[in-house]
């Protein structure tokens, strides 16, 4: 994974996303990068979240007239883009707050934008991906070796959050069945599911395994590699933090998802006392426990663990 | 996720949601966990339940309580010097025994618990830097007397530990240490 040289692997993309807003992407996002950064990694951060753009502010970098825009209207190349923060190998492209009509970035774009971002010789890319499940962030979602959602321990959110991953999954479903040819007799036997015995995605992807021919090879394959992070975010006590468990388990069970619970943060005092004083004191202020629990996760999505099970005492 | 390729006890494995080398500690938990999802009315379950049907739900526990009963045997067939070290064993027999109880007591507890802070401060609600005042036993940045009798109580109570005793203890420690003249109307 090291690319310090800048030879050798691309970089890697984790993407942060999870459908509803307010549930602390932006926050949880810069944590890591700030986490990656301190462990040594080159780490460029990208305010992908059009319409929303927050990363400058967590930073206190004043929203610029040099952000993601550029690369679109003005055809700048990302290198040119890019704005040193004061955490050490963290670099950010600033999203775009300043105009009064909102950038309308296709799907085209987006690929255009992801191709560019393979090539920038650092290890780690992180992507804000904003709220909503429109299809264009789940694509871009859908491209990230490693995929995150932020959740909180709240019923509205985790309704929000099921659709978001249900979506990516259909939606990803749907570019692997298209990309073999496959699309139309799923689709038929989607609308058709209640005399197949279908409920849910989870239900067409077993059926589909178990037909005869390269189906069943290829969705596996495809599939196999895939699995969500799952952070919980604002978690005030014992039995909140315990529903990333829980949430994990529907994913798995219900939407037929590989999930990982990657870690919680505390509800964090500190941060939001502080948040008023970026402009002045622009470090990222957090608690110490906070700093540990964005560790924690971070080194868990590194690694492809998750939360253990009998760590907490229920 | 295909289970095709996995032999039935990986499957087992699977259903509890745990790596095919978890510890029997973890299985029994994973099982406590799921049991508890399924037949309840959680909100986690609750905005997905209209795409499940009560079958569905039956199907599940049913597998759960399967898996968990094969995988119970399994590992009573090991050594069961392991298994007694892994199961559930009630605190009080691991926790050392003090006549008076401290700060360094309390936190002595808590380490042979493998309890973190962290876990005492979320059930509880007592702050991080409190909890660790009581145990260093700095009297001087804890607040009024009566608040520091209730945390000290919650904090045995988590700990399985009597709290009325622990708590006379501790502050009886801090009214030697502190004046009683000194903000003492609680």
């Amino acid at each position: 994974m090291e690319n310090e040289s800048g030879q050798g692997k691309k970089a890697e993309i984790w993407a942060v996303g999870g459908g509803k807003g307010g549930t602390g992407k932006t926050f949880v996002v810069c944590q890591l990068a700030t986490s990656l950064a301190l462990m040594g990694k080159k780490v460029v951060l990208i305010d992908t979240d059009f319409g929303g753009a927050n990363i400058h502010t967590f930073f206190g970098i004043k929203s610029s007239e040099r952000s993601i825009t550029n690369f679109f209207d003005k055809k700048e190349s990302l290198e040119s883009l890019i704005v040193d923060t004061q955490v050490k190998n963290l670099s950010i492209i600033c999203g775009n707050s300043s105009t009064i009509s909102p950038s309308n970035v296709n799907y085209a774009q987006k690929i255009k934008l992801f191709n560019h971002i393979k090539n920038l010789p650092v290890d780690y890319i992180l992507l804000d991906l904003g709220g909503g499940t429109n299809v264009d962030t789940i694509d871009v979602f859908l491209l990230a070796e490693k995929p995150i959602v932020v959740a909180l321990p709240e019923i509205t959110a985790i309704e929000n959050l099921y659709q978001f991953i249900k979506s990516s999954y259909f939606r990803k479903l749907k570019s692997i069945l298209s990309a073999h040819g496959l699309k139309d007799s799923a689709k038929e036997i989607w609308q058709d599911r209640s005399k197949y015995n279908i409920v849910t995605i989870s239900d067409l992807v077993t059926y589909l395994k178990n037909m005869p021919g390269q189906i069943g090879t290829i969705l596996e394959r495809e599939l196999s590699g895939f699995a969500i992070n799952i952070v919980l975010n604002k978690v005030r006590n014992v039995r909140e933090l315990q529903e990333g468990f829980s949430i994990r388990s529907v994913c798995i069970k219900y939407i037929g998802v590989n999930a990982l619970y990657s870690g919680y943060i505390e509800y964090d005092l500190q941060f939001w006392r502080n948040l008023s004083l970026i402009h002045a004191a622009p470090r990222f202020i957090v608690s110490h426990s906070t700093d540990n629990e964005v560790q924690k996760i971070t080194n868990h999505i590194i690694s492809g663990d998750q939360m253990k099970i009998d760590s907490i005492k229920f | 996720m295909s289970s095709e390729n996995i032999t039935p006890k990986e499957k087992y494995f699977e259903i509890l949601e745990l790596n095919p080398n978890a510890s029997f500690s973890e299985i029994k938990s994973a099982y406590t966990h799921l049991k508890k999802l399924y037949s309840s009315n959680s909100p986690v379950l609750s905005t997905i339940i209209d795409d499940i049907t009560e079958h569905r739900r039956k199907d599940f526990l049913a597998r759960i309580e399967e898996a968990y009963r094969v995988l119970k045997e399994t590992y009573s067939h090991c050594d069961t010097e392991k298994m007694k070290k892994n199961a559930d064993v009630p605190p009080e027999k691991n926790i050392p025994e003090f006549e008076v109880f401290s700060g360094n007591a309390l936190k002595l507890t808590r380490e042979v618990l493998g309890i973190e802070l962290q876990e005492i401060s979320l059930a509880t609600g007592i702050p991080v830097r409190h909890l660790q005042c009581i145990e260093s036993e700095r009297f001087e940045m804890l607040p009024p007397r009566g608040y520091v009798y209730i945390y000290v109580s919650k904090y045995a109570e988590y700990l399985s530990l009597d709290p009325k005793h622990v708590a006379d203890d501790y502050i009886k420690a801090l009214d030697k240490k502190k004046p009683k003249h000194e903000r003492d109307r609680f």
